[in-house]
């Protein structure tokens, strides 16, 4: 299997940035191959880059979940506490309304929460390639490429406008 | 023909797109500066100012409420009829200043509208810290706090559980749920620019902003998720944050008291904390451009824009203020009008004239003018005024209505005593403490949020006029 190299090109504009990354298909990387380092977010439309669709599974199970407690605090406890009043039902439906209600957006709230930390991998302390450059109007854009390739993709990098081509160093951010 | 009106017609902003914010962009480093140099120092006065704040949250609202623990709730003016006085107004008004946040972030966000790209952190901000110093005042009211576990769901030794068809149940799930959900919505847009400020500091500010960055490097899919989470957020926050001041409300509606027992109350509440929410917005706003130097960021555009929010939340107040003063009025109950007399001529009446000519009045004669809309000084006097007229309101509701009640041999008089006057201040030195130490912690502008406003707004020719184009970025 051949070796494998990261390298980042900087870049002052997006337009050049989407030149780069199409030409950069054209020597053969594959979209996981680049990512993009931006301090703007720039859109994939914008980038030309296709566009993640997920479906908010975790936000429905959270608030799933909160609908469940919300289910054992409302009717759980009164079953197992009961206070009997004359008259009245131990259980009732439009007082269960509001915590069930409360207690579901919590949990669609905390679910979606969690989704952000677990898909992004948060928290990392770990060394990572980055420049703290993209706060300076700069777009990096990052490449794993085969050794073999490796001047090409410079070369392609440089003659689509990037301030600078290096290959980065994992660092602790 | 139009060509040839006189410029005078034209409004300043289509003179001149500086005066924009959007359309006046900046490099991004140029940016993060204006907005870190005032975070990274703090000179003596800020010192002098946290001192005092910090002194007056030692001995108004600590030292008041130590000493009300240790003698006992006797030191309240809690009489016999009124038991509920000046801790649960005031956790009603905290409570209404919580959802400038929400209001000002999730809604206009929701619906596009681009003026509020500068000013959401700092109002978001607004409402975490209200809800902080509205979840104190259950505790302080309940006088014996140590049995606060009773309402704690677990099995205990009574043998029950929380009432959980309480509506006091309800008001601590909903602002439970209300404060862990805005200080997430809070956080989430904050990452990026907390990341900014990583690369930027050294020493214990490197390490705390790189901690509460999380790792974040601004990746495609870092920023795919951000923007998913903050839309679903945006979008489950609004029924929060409208459920939890219509819960607050049913806290009086739901019982059998005369000026409470009503069908309008939810919406009412929510009106009011929105109309007072917007207010004290403006109203942190102007301290923070002034103290901060971020004129570059808050422009007189902004202000214009919330204080025309005000004017129709002062419109859309009065309007519920007088739907339930009407029907009141018109229904004919021998004690409804006497609680109508009691607002008008009784000992509550100043209250109540102030009431109206700080929410109403003031409002309506000023905030029509497009001149005072942008002019600070005057923006400040007319948003504090609403702040103190809706916080007579929630006086005027809570112990002025319960001074009068269904059993005429049951009337009493309130006077709130020191120790609840000096809490209620003390929380209010509470939340400018919070703020004026969070200001020099967290980002105030969303820095990010801007420069992808900015990226979206342009100007284009139309036949003989030039007009700000808005594109859709997604």
């Amino acid at each position: 299997m051949p070796k494998k190299i990261a390298i980042m090109g900087l870049f002052t504009d997006v337009s050049a940035t989407a030149d780069a990354l199409e030409a950069l298909r054209v020597l053969g990387l594959r979209e996981e191959d680049m990512n993009i380092i931006q301090g703007v977010p720039y859109t994939a439309k914008m980038l030309g880059r296709p566009k993640l669709h997920e479906f908010p599974w975790f936000s429905i199970l959270g608030a799933l979940a909160g609908f469940g407690v919300a289910l054992f605090l409302t009717w759980g406890t009164l079953l197992l506490y009961p206070v009997r009043v004359g008259g009245r039902p131990i259980p009732t439906i439009p007082t269960s309304i509001v915590i069930g209600y409360e207690l579901t957006m919590l949990g669609l709230l905390l679910g979606t929460f969690l989704t952000l930390i677990w898909k992004c991998g948060f928290p990392s302390t770990r060394p990572q390639y980055y420049d703290p450059l993209i706060n300076h109007s700069r777009i990096a854009l990052l490449c794993d490429c085969d050794l073999r390739i490796e001047a090409d993709v410079k070369r392609v990098m440089l003659e689509r406008g990037a301030e600078k081509v290096y290959e980065p160093e994992r660092r602790p951010l | 023909m139009l060509a040839e009106l006189p410029r005078k017609f034209a409004w300043p902003h289509e003179d001149n797109p500086q005066e924009r914010l959007l359309l006046d962009p900046l490099p991004q480093e140029d940016m993060n500066r204006i907005m870190l140099r005032p975070m990274l120092k703090a000179g003596p006065a800020w010192w002098l100012v946290v001192a005092l704040l910090a002194s007056i949250v030692l001995v108004c609202f600590v030292g008041a409420w130590a000493y009300m623990i240790r003698w006992g709730m006797g030191l309240a003016g809690l009489r016999r009829p009124v038991f509920w006085g000046i801790f649960i107004a005031t956790m009603v008004f905290w409570i209404g200043i919580s959802h400038s946040g929400t209001f000002v972030s999730a809604i206009l966000r929701v619906f596009n509208a681009e003026y509020r790209r500068p000013i959401t952190r700092a109002a978001e901000l607004m409402t975490s810290f209200s809800l902080i110093c509205a979840g104190m005042f259950p505790f302080i009211h309940l006088g014996r706090v140590w049995t606060v576990y009773y309402m704690i769901p677990m099995p205990n030794q009574r043998q029950l559980w929380s009432n959980f068809q309480s509506p006091l149940m309800w008001d601590m799930l909903a602002i439970t749920t209300y404060l862990i959900g805005s200080t997430l919505y809070v956080y989430l847009p904050m990452i990026p620019d907390l990341a900014m400020a990583r690369d930027h500091t050294g020493g214990w500010r490197h390490t705390l902003y790189k901690w509460l960055s999380l790792g974040w490097r601004g990746l495609e899919y870092e920023w795919h998720y951000l923007h998913k989470a903050i839309m679903i957020f945006a979008f489950a926050i609004i029924p929060v944050m409208f459920s939890v001041h219509t819960i607050v409300s049913w806290d009086f509606a739901m019982s059998m008291h005369i000026g409470w027992h009503s069908s309008i109350f939810g919406p009412y509440f929510v009106v009011g904390a929105i109309f007072s929410g917007v207010s004290a917005v403006i109203t942190v706003l102007l301290v923070v451009r002034r103290t901060m130097r971020l004129e570059y960021f808050l422009r007189p555009e902004h202000f214009d824009a919330l204080a025309k929010l005000v004017l129709i939340f002062s419109f859309a107040w009065t309007y519920f203020f007088f739907n339930d003063y009407l029907v009141e009025w018109y229904g004919g109950d021998w004690v409804g009008h006497q609680l109508l007399l009691f607002q008008a001529r009784g000992p509550i009446a100043p209250l109540w004239y102030a009431m109206l000519f700080f929410n109403i009045v003031i409002p309506w004669l000023t905030l029509w003018n497009k001149r005072i809309r942008r002019s600070p000084i005057a923006l400040f006097l007319i948003t504090v005024g609403i702040n103190i007229g809706m916080y007579l309101e929630r006086v005027i509701i809570i112990p002025g209505f319960l001074q009068r009640n269904a059993l005429p041999f049951s009337w009493g008089e309130y006077a709130p005593q020191w120790p609840e006057v000096s809490i209620a201040l003390g929380t209010l030195a509470l939340f400018i403490l919070l703020y004026v130490v969070a200001s020099k912690f967290i980002p105030l502008i969303p820095v990010w949020e801007v420069l992808e406003g900015q990226l979206s707004h342009s100007r284009r020719r139309i036949g003989r006029t030039v007009v700000t184009s808005v594109a859709e970025l997604e």
